[in-house]
């Protein structure tokens, strides 16, 4: 029977019709003639005489091409798979496009191994993009839910020395501030304070804040229940009033809404409840908000003899930047560091950080660093879905040489290839964003409860969803265009000229598919160095030396009932009671007084020591201790004494300092029987002024910073010296720390009933929390994202040997009857495959090397160019990629000459 | 008049007749269609798929039709033509016209009533 469509295409060819209308036309009239042939054979009508009869049908195609011309416009309700989209309008281009996307649906159906495997690929790049981003976007780019909250700044005073910013002001200070700037908008007061809440189920111990009492209007925060602050809230002798937050409610009133309106008791105080706060509202984590109106004359609030001091945070004016809001603080500063030289001991700037940065911290640099890895990880990716379209391309690389013979136009090809692509990466947009969902439970799981302001929440927001479809279009020009246009630029000729197994340009195509594997081979040994480099700083982390034994160490926070133990007296009375009873535990080896946490937060002074005369301020960290501080933290005692339990008892003025102290300001002489001086400690009315503590020990460094930087000279001074800041225990225990929390607590509720434990935490968990949890959250998304590349690599080598082989097959069919030995082709093919992996290994060391410079903040105790951690690397792709390259190297020597050669 | 007469005058005119006529009562394909006018002229009327297809396309075009393709089991999907509402007004507003003009014709030159 004779082939109608061809019949029908050859004499459709001249009118040059869109492809998917005159696909249309050539259905329906080869339909035509084959019904008319069979017919005419149904009547006796020999073959070729019907054959004949029924081409007359097609005789006269004039009045069919006049038709065509006149359909200008597509039809009213015609299908336009028959009339294309060429001098369609917009509504029809846009249903061109539909019924490409359609098209492409089905096309990719009938090819689902191709479509599932691009789609999972892409999903994951397309995921763990999404993941980060998601990360990013709402820890960093935009966490607050506030008013214009990317315009809210804090203001700091910065000493020259580094060691402290000032982020609270005098009462006069602050009014100055506000009311002299030119660019703030607005300016909140927040003076936090620990706050004692005394309830019939006991005492709870919790922050809050004086604060403005415009609070509400100025970041935007509606009340959950009741009403917002107002102005005269403030005014001194307003009925006291407060907020609280959603936590606090649930927490501590299981969200009983009658609860609004009732006085609270809050450090003794009584204050009616008018306001119960949003969830994502706990600004600064405060828990109860006091309003005040700040004024020069504001002094003692809450416990005795507190002197209020006041951070500020406020929206900047439009126009105004960071720098020159500082600038525009500075005159106040200065006019103040003038008339009150002691407050201001050094030279000390005006220091504005926008609000996420005070808050939120330095995980940028980091969370940056991972977005540029799930960016190269995606790049693998993509280059794995084109390798893959690129094989589907070959393939049907004929049928689209014809389409183009025949008149279709080439952006026409290029929209419907492009189409499917955008339909591949539709679908891995919304794989991605499931995985990147499931990805983000997981590893919410890495980051501490408490290490990010409480008003940020983590997940696919609008923007991040925006984003991931945003990626869904970039990586559809990534991975379909340039198939795309190689199928669509198919030479015609030579298309049909080869036999119709496809394959035609397979050099052309192979060298683009080489450079596919090239790339991602040396994307992967980027994200690998990365992981790698970050592996060994995390390694380096871990065995830091502390300067103290974490495991089986208790820190407590303790909070003591407002107005009790405000004196030195007051608290070493509760300590010497509350430190015997605790040690007296059975599985409590030993007990101390402390300040801070180890490892963290000791106070920085000014120093001062005898007989040394120096130029510029000195500064030294102080810790104030009872006597078996160091026993407990099993720091070792170098030189001299430790202090004795009178000299604790009885506020002796004696001290021991660590090595950092001794090397930093005493250059190696002996540093025993020194005197030295806390200058700040003047300042400070509860504080000894002018007092010297005598050196009578040294003890090794302990960390007292951050893990990654090096100890800082630190003074140990005794507990009783003043009365002031709250204080922790650290208990050494013999059985697991966390199991001894009743009976401590139970020894503290025997010295002081309204004792409570603010926080309690086995060290080694704190130190995992605060020191660990970024390191390690980057290492294993990094390590994670890492493997994954190496997997796509290995699927991207393998599928790309495997296809150069299958396009050999004949070479090597050739070769093999000529005599070659199976040995000599297996070799081939690995050499090719090598020849592949090393180039990319040289490209990936030589990104590797930049990159890993500039991220080298994300590494320590490694340097960015550790020979190791490069060599291991490139030894892992060299096998990983040669083990892909083997499979199809030992097909090509299983290749049946003759079955090569006759395929052929 | 023979018969090649009649096919060449009268079809010029009533083509579209005959077409909307056809699917009127329902859908049918293009083969059907020209079978069809074959058949009920008993051969005195005979399309080509080059000028059926064509008119179809232009009935079509203007809204009188819609082609849709139809798939049934274990046959090849055929596109079937159905008549619109406009379809079916100017297929009465045809017949009135052709009865008027056959009445005309017949009073003038005495031939007997269709």
């Amino acid at each position: 029977m004779p082939d109608w469509k061809e019949i029908v295409r050859e004499r459709l060819a001249a009118l040059r019709l869109e492809p998917s209308r005159e696909a249309a036309l050539i259905e329906e009239l080869s339909q035509h003639l084959r019904d008319t042939y069979a017919e005419l054979l149904a009547q006796g009508v020999a073959d070729e005489e019907a054959a004949r009869e029924t081409l007359l049908e097609l005789n006269d195609i004039r009045l069919l091409a006049e038709e065509l011309r006149n359909a200008k416009s597509p039809l009213p309700s015609g299908d336009p798979r028959l009339y294309g989209t060429t001098n369609a309008t917009w509504s029809s281009a846009l249903f061109g496009l539909w019924q490409d996307f359609r098209f492409g649906l089905r096309g990719l159906r009938k090819d689902a191994r191709v479509a599932s495997l691009a789609t999972f690929t892409l999903a994951i790049g397309i995921g763990a993009s999404t993941l980060i981003f998601s990360i990013l976007e709402n820890v960093q780019l935009s966490p607050f839910p506030y008013k214009d909250a990317n315009r809210l700044a804090r203001v700091y005073e910065h000493f020259s020395s580094g060691l402290i910013n000032r982020d609270a002001f005098a009462p006069e200070e602050f009014v100055d501030f506000r009311q002299q700037n030119h660019s703030f908008a607005d300016l909140l007061a927040v003076g936090s304070l620990e706050i004692l809440y005394s309830g019939p189920e006991g005492t709870r111990q919790t922050w809050g804040a004086w604060i403005s009492p415009e609070i509400f209007a100025v970041l935007g925060i509606r009340p959950l229940r009741g009403r917002a602050f107002e102005l005269s809230d403030g005014e001194p002798g307003a009925p006291p009033v407060c907020a609280i937050s959603y936590r606090l409610w649930t927490e501590q009133f299981g969200q009983d809404p009658s609860i609004l309106g009732r006085p609270l008791t809050l450090n003794g105080e009584r204050r009616t409840l008018v306001s119960i706060l949003p969830p994502r509202s706990r600004f600064l984590d405060l828990d109860i908000w006091m309003p005040i109106h700040v004024r020069r004359d504001t002094a003692v609030l809450g416990a005795a003899n507190v002197r209020a001091y006041f951070g500020a945070v406020g929206h900047l004016k439009r126009g105004a930047t960071l720098k020159s809001a500082a600038a525009d603080l500075e005159p106040i500063l200065a006019r103040y560091e003038k008339d009150h030289p002691a407050n201001y001991p050094e030279q000390i700037d005006i220091l504005l950080k926008s609000f996420t940065d005070s808050q939120v911290g330095d995980s940028k640099g980091m969370l940056f660093s991972l977005m540029g890895a799930v960016i190269v990880l995606l790049l693998i990716a993509c280059s794995n879905v084109a390798n893959l379209l690129m094989a589907r391309a070959t393939a049907r690389e004929r049928e689209m040489a014809i389409r183009s013979a025949l008149g279709a136009e080439r952006w026409r090809l290029v929209r419907q290839l492009l189409v499917e692509s955008f339909v591949l990466a539709c679908a891995g947009c919304a794989a991605g964003c499931a995985f990147a969902e499931l990805g983000l439970k997981a590893t919410l799981r890495f980051i501490p409860a408490d290490a990010l302001p409480s008003e940020i929440q983590i997940g696919l927001n609008p923007t991040v969803i925006f984003f991931s479809v945003l990626l869904a279009f970039i990586t559809t020009l990534l991975c379909g265009l340039a198939p795309a246009l190689r199928a669509a630029t198919a030479n015609l000729l030579s298309a049909l000229a080869t036999s119709s197994k496809g394959g035609t340009s397979g050099f052309a195509h192979g060298r683009f598919r080489a450079g596919l594997v090239i790339s991602e081979v040396a994307l992967s040994i980027v994200l690998l160095t990365a992981s790698g480099l970050m592996l060994r700083s995390f390694f380096a982390l871990q065995h830091v030396e502390l300067g103290f034994e974490p495991s089986h160490l208790l820190w407590l926070r303790v909070a003591l009932p407002q107005g009790r133990y405000d004196s030195a007296e007051q608290k070493k009375v509760f300590f010497e009671a509350a430190l015997s009873r605790v040690t007296a535990i059975p599985g409590v080896t030993m007990a101390a007084e402390s300040y801070a946490p180890p490892s963290c937060c000791a106070g920085p002074s000014v120093l001062n020591i005898s007989g040394k005369e120096h130029a510029g301020t000195w500064y030294v960290r102080y810790e104030p201790i009872s006597t078996d501080y160091f026993r407990t933290l099993q720091t070792p005692l170098l030189r001299g004494r430790l202090l004795t339990q009178s000299e604790v008892l009885s506020a002796g003025r004696v001290t021991v300092v660590n090595q950092a102290m001794v090397r930093t300001y005493f250059a190696g002489a002996e540093p025993i029987g020194r005197k030295i001086e806390f200058g700040s400690f003047d300042n400070v009315p509860d504080y000894p002024h002018n007092a010297w503590f005598e050196i009578v020990g040294v003890v090794a460094d302990a960390k007292n910073r951050e893990l990654t930087a090096p100890a800082e000279p630190e003074a140990y001074i005794p507990y009783t010296t003043f009365g002031r800041t709250s204080r922790s225990l650290l208990v050494r225990t013999a059985v697991d720390p966390v199991s001894l929390l009743p009976e401590i607590r139970r020894a503290l509720w025997a010295v002081e009933p309204d004792a409570a434990l603010s926080r309690a935490v086995p060290v080694e968990d704190f130190l995992k929390d605060y020191a660990y949890s970024e390191p390690v959250f980057a290492l294993i998304t990094l390590s994670f994202f890492a493997g994954i590349g190496l997997l796509l690599v290995v699927v991207g080598v393998f599928s790309v040997m495997a296809y150069s082989v299958t396009l050999q097959s004949h070479e090597i069919g050739v070769r093999m009857a000529l005599g070659a030995q199976r040995g000599s082709v297996l070799r081939m093919v690995l050499a090719k495959g090598f020849r592949l992996i090393v180039s990319g290994i040289a490209a990936g060391v030589a990104i590797s090397f930049v990159l890993t410079r500039l991220a080298a903040s994300q590494f320590w105790g490694v340097s960015p160019r550790d020979p190791w951690t490069f060599s291991l690397v490139t030894a892992l792709l060299l096998i990983v990629g040669l083990a892909a390259c083997w499979f199809p190297a030992r097909r090509a020597t299983q290749v049946d000459p003759l079955v090569a050669i006759r395929h052929e | 008049m023979t018969d090649t007469t009649a096919n060449r005058e009268w079809k010029k005119g009533s083509t579209e007749l005959l077409v909307l006529s056809l699917v009127e009562g329902r859908p049918r394909h293009g083969y059907e269609i020209a079978k069809l006018i074959q058949a009920r002229s008993q051969g005195a009327l005979r399309f080509h798929a080059a000028s059926l297809y064509p008119l179809l396309y232009r009935l079509e075009r203007k809204g009188l039709i819609e082609g849709r393709w139809v798939e049934k089991a274990g046959q090849r999907r055929r596109r079937c033509y159905t008549l619109t509402l406009a379809g079916r007004n100017r297929l009465a507003e045809q017949r009135r016209g052709w009865r008027a003009f056959i009445r005309a014709v017949g009073r003038v030159a005495r031939v007997a009533h269709a």
